[in-house]
């Protein structure tokens, strides 16, 4: 039995582990200024980055006419062919860890051989959160034309990934080691 | 771990590989009263037995101090003494057309590599993270002006379990 990593899909329904590619994302500068509630601000330059993302929220909240939530979570996703020597995650060791779940904060997708989505190994930040609207997201899904979706069980591996790293919890007095 | 005992007998001597009905009864009585020592040791009883085939055997159950704990188990520890065929006072016949060659040893057990993952929780990288992301395919600004409204309203969801 083949267990197919990832589809094509095309249209407006969104679901967890949807990827989306060059999705635009704001990047809010440090020093941005609001000015007191019930003003407007003079035009600002806000810069943006086109990033490659894929869908966090669970897709039962995101069922067209049935939406539980305004906004969609999504995480930061990189190829493996993305990083360059010296950077972190350049390295198949790092790979190799991320893969076998030692990196708590990055998740790793197989790479991706459907006919015209030939990708690399990826692996999801969960470090680089984003949140856009759901209506957003859906003109974007229309507007891509054919996508790649991460299917079952994978997604859910993902899904779990990503809740074992945001439980996290550290004790700011462990207890001490007991002695043999 | 599987122990299997091996007679050998000489071929020219005694082509039927047959045990003498001595040899036979003293091993399976050895193999038996091995087993029961074994099943004592498990419960923490030390046993010692003496028989036709060692002249003592004695089963104990060990339990390492050590880190791993892996080695925390308790481990069986079974010492036999074994003695010699013509020490064997409970033989009471010789056939002087039988040779038997040797006892062999034939210890089967699976093969395995022990990982050293002394401490498992420690191989977690809970802090690795991109310090500098592969640089974006496109960047740029946009143009905003911001209306200052205050905090947004949580949507109205009657059932949130429909």
């Amino acid at each position: 039995m083949n267990y197919l990593w990832y589809d094509k899909v095309r249209g407006d329904d969104v679901e967890q582990g949807d990827i989306f590619e060059n999705c635009p994302v704001l990047v809010l500068p440090s020093k941005l200024s609001l000015g007191p509630l019930g003003t407007r601000t003079e035009p600002q330059d806000i810069p943006f980055e086109c990033r490659d993302v894929i869908v966090l929220s669970q897709t039962c909240d995101m069922v067209k006419y049935q939406e539980k939530t305004p906004e969609v979570l999504l995480c930061g996703v990189w190829q493996k062919s993305d990083f360059q020597a010296g950077q972190n995650m350049a390295s198949n060791a790092d790979w190799e860890n991320a893969r076998k779940g030692r990196m708590v904060g990055f998740h790793v997708l197989n790479k991706c051989d459907l006919e015209g989505f030939r990708r690399d190994f990826r692996v999801v930040d969960f470090r680089r959160v984003h949140s856009l609207p759901l209506d957003f997201v859906r003109n974007m899904a229309i507007q891509s034309g054919d996508r790649i979706r991460l299917l079952p069980p994978y997604r859910e591996h993902l899904s779990q990934a990503f809740a074992r790293f945001f439980m996290r919890v550290g004790l700011p007095v462990d207890i001490p080691e007991f002695e043999h | 771990m599987a122990l299997t005992l091996v007679e050998t007998r000489s071929e020219q001597t005694r082509p039927m590989l047959t045990p003498s009905r001595f040899q036979e009864w003293n091993n399976r009585e050895f193999l038996m009263t091995l087993n029961k020592a074994l099943q004592s040791a498990g419960r923490g009883e030390g046993v010692s037995f003496s028989s036709a085939v060692a002249g003592t055997t004695s089963s104990s159950l060990i339990v390492l101090e050590l880190e791993h704990p892996f080695w925390n188990a308790p481990f069986c520890l079974v010492e036999v003494n074994t003695r010699l065929a013509t020490d064997n006072d409970t033989r009471v016949y010789e056939d002087p057309q039988e040779e038997i060659l040797r006892f062999r040893e034939v210890v089967k057990a699976r093969q395995g590599t022990l990982v050293a993952d002394d401490e498992p929780e420690e191989l977690l990288d809970w802090d690795a993270h991109i310090e500098t992301p592969p640089p974006p395919r496109q960047s740029g600004t946009i143009k905003v002006r911001f209306n200052y409204v205050g905090r947004s309203k949580p949507i109205p969801i009657d059932d949130t379990w429909t």
